[in-house]
């Protein structure tokens, strides 16, 4: 079961070098001031990518995956940074990170008030720490600029 | 100016108060950094580094503050790997086999005195060793021709891809995936995009802080969901941290053996903290273990991984610094951290920037002297930091991972980056992927493949440069020897360290053992 992971993704690695490869392919340099130009050395790292991952398809080693349970959380973390991301200069440093803390908070054991709390904490010092020791101004939120923001 | 006139010179740069203070405040993170199950040195340079960037402190500062942290690291590791059994960082693993035995018995004070003095004197000689390596090999090298480069580089990922990792392939494989990362964005001698898929902010290739923070940090943070606790766990008692003579006497020759070994090895490209650690218990159990204690709680079991860790570090420092092959995974984000400056590391570095160079030198005398202090009075400082809670500690490396990549590119897409190759690299690292070789290939992508084209061009597309000089020749011999090397080193090792699944290893940091 586990040695079917590896080689997955051993064929993910190939799609990927062919992807690479291919292109690759397409890189054309209007006129070359060295004779190897632009194009091989992809093309070479893609071909030893690929001889690699034919052997992990053939290969295929055990390994030991987390839980089903963990997995799922993993999704939720992964979640959790792509909102943060996406709601950093919308909802502004501060707020965004309160949220995005609780939830990772919540995820490795805290309670709702122990994220709540880490989150202002954290929120508030790195402002600070950023805005006035450091002098590099964090996004303040667009969603409180009004319609100029 | 001889040796000790450079190093002067450097002292006079790292007593600078800010790089003193910044030397001083990195041992202390860095150990902090070490102690905490499941972040390394490797994490602490990759969380420090962007901030110190963002906030504008200059080359020679930003590289003190690193370095320390490194050292710390490796000298904080030990501090769980005694008290908890769980190591604090891969370096540490093998500490944890006679270590906690110790503990157990009662002695964690002696434990992490002994260990203590052996991180410093291991520490203290390989910063000597560097000090009167490293100005050799840069003069040797000072001859290096692009086709000299390229094969260099051959020769730095073979010892990666066969001292690394459960798996050669593995580990050949996360080169090739690092090489291919460098390679997007403009190309330098033709100015043809590659790779960018009409996406502007890739042009300049992907920003190099991005990748570090996502492969390290944020893979991290996803792989130690698998051991969140609630924080309250039960320390043993440590007592007075205090060694006697007698068993530091017991221990000297351990030490200096392991001191050496962790050095040589350290400088081999690629190979770090975790190999040297190994390497030097596995020859200590052959050589001094006669009644079988090795494992039970021997003083000497737990001096010569921790002698070999730190020593790895100046080791390590060596290629770095001469020849701009990093020694391990974390001089890998180092040597990318002197790039972000435009300083081009390569043998001419010593001549070029003596002050930075020599600073950055003289600088690990203090922080290896500070640790000390910071690592027998105060080690109890240390213990606490064990029982900080995840939903504190978590958060606060994201947060900080975030502001970091945020504040060096003032973009929101490079953040999007930094959690797609975060989760990338947590995949690979769930399957056995080894890191470092991902991070030497992207931080020396460039260099490989603008050697190898500078080289056909001189020779007018003839193959043959590169396996024309004697020293090429060398290097293709080594490289050869690296790569069956193992298959004899094996059988010698063989039965001398626990099978993987006897060490009482966290998995979380048995899969970051590559990283270091």
């Amino acid at each position: 079961m586990n040695r079917m992971t590896d080689r997955l993704f051993g064929l993910f690695l190939l799609g990927l070098a062919a992807v690479f490869g291919g292109a690759g392919w397409g890189i054309v340099a209007p006129f070359s001031y060295d004779p190897l130009g632009p194009r091989p050395y992809p093309l070479l790292l893609a071909a030893v990518l690929a001889v690699m991952a034919i052997w992990m398809l053939l290969k295929p080693q055990e390994v030991k995956l987390p839980g089903g349970r963990v997995l799922g959380q993993a999704g939720l973390l992964i979640a959790t940074l792509v909102f943060y991301q996406m709601t950093f200069r919308w909802l502004g440093f501060i707020l965004s990170t309160i949220i995005a803390v609780m939830l990772i908070a919540r995820l490795f054991k805290g309670s709702w008030l122990q994220g709540l709390l880490t989150g202002v904490g954290l929120a508030l010092a790195c402002y600070g720490l950023f805005n006035t020791l450091l002098e590099i101004p964090l996004p303040a939120g667009t969603i409180f600029a009004g319609n100029g923001g | 100016m001889g040796t000790f006139g450079h190093l002067l010179q450097g002292f006079s740069v790292a007593l600078l108060p800010v790089n003193l203070a910044l030397a001083l405040a990195g041992g202390f993170i860095g150990t902090m950094m070490g102690a905490l199950p499941g972040l390394g040195p490797i994490n602490g340079v990759v969380i420090l580094l962007p901030i110190a960037y963002a906030a504008g402190l200059p080359a020679d500062s930003t590289l003190i503050l690193l370095m320390a942290v490194y050292m710390g690291a490796e000298f904080g590791g030990r501090v769980s790997s005694i008290l908890l059994n769980v190591p604090g960082d891969a370096g540490a693993v093998i500490t944890t086999l006679d270590g906690h035995p110790l503990a157990k018995k009662g002695l964690a004070g002696p434990a992490l005195a002994l260990s203590g003095i052996s991180s410093f004197i291991g520490g203290m000689l390989s910063i000597v060793g560097l000090t009167f390596f490293g100005p050799l090999l840069a003069k040797l090298a000072i001859s290096f021709g692009p086709a000299e480069y390229f094969v260099l580089m051959v020769f730095a990922f073979a010892t990666l891809t066969s001292m690394m990792g459960s798996s050669p392939a593995k580990s050949l494989i996360g080169t090739c995936l690092g090489l291919m990362l460098a390679v997007v964005g403009v190309d330098s001698t033709t100015g043809v995009l590659r790779y960018t898929f009409g996406e502007p902010e890739l042009y300049d290739g992907v920003e190099f802080l991005t990748v570090v923070v996502g492969l390290f940090a944020i893979s991290e943070v996803l792989l130690l969901l698998e051991h969140s606790h609630a924080g309250g766990v039960k320390i043993t008692k440590v007592g007075r941290v205090m060694v006697s003579w007698k068993e530091l006497m017991l221990c000297k020759w351990t030490i200096l053996r392991s001191t050496v070994i962790g050095f040589i090895v350290g400088v081999l490209p690629g190979t770090g903290a975790s190999v040297a650690s190994a390497i030097s218990y596995s020859t200590e159990k052959r050589l001094v273990d006669r009644e079988g204690t090795f494992g039970k709680g021997d003083f000497r079991g737990l001096a010569a991984p921790e002698a070999a860790n730190n020593a790895s570090v100046g080791g390590a420092m060596v290629p770095m610094l001469t020849l701009g092959i990093p020694g391990s995974g974390t001089t890998a984000v180092l040597l990318g951290a002197l790039m972000l400056f435009n300083i081009n590391p390569g043998p001419l570095l010593f001549e070029q920037q003596p002050a930075l160079v020599w600073g950055v030198i003289a600088s690990m005398y203090i922080a290896t002297a500070a640790l000390l202090v910071m690592n027998l009075p105060m080690v109890k400082i240390f213990t606490k930091v064990l029982q900080l809670p995840d939903w504190i500690l978590i958060p606060g490396i994201v947060v900080l991972s975030v502001l970091g990549v945020f504040s060096v590119n003032g973009s929101t897409f490079s953040l999007l980056v930094m959690i797609g190759l975060g989760v990338f690299a947590y995949i690979l690292r769930t399957l056995n992927y080894p890191m470092a070789p991902v991070v030497l290939g992207f931080v020396l992508g460039e260099l490989m493949e603008d050697s190898l084209r500078r080289a056909l061009s001189i020779s007018g597309g003839e193959i043959g440069i590169l396996f024309a000089s004697p020293i090429v020749k060398i290097l293709w011999v080594l490289s050869l020897l690296v790569v069956f090397a193992p298959l004899f080193l094996n059988k010698l090792v063989a039965g001398q360290i626990p099978a993987p699944a006897d060490v009482p290893a966290d998995a979380a940091v048995v899969a970051a053992g590559e990283a270091e």
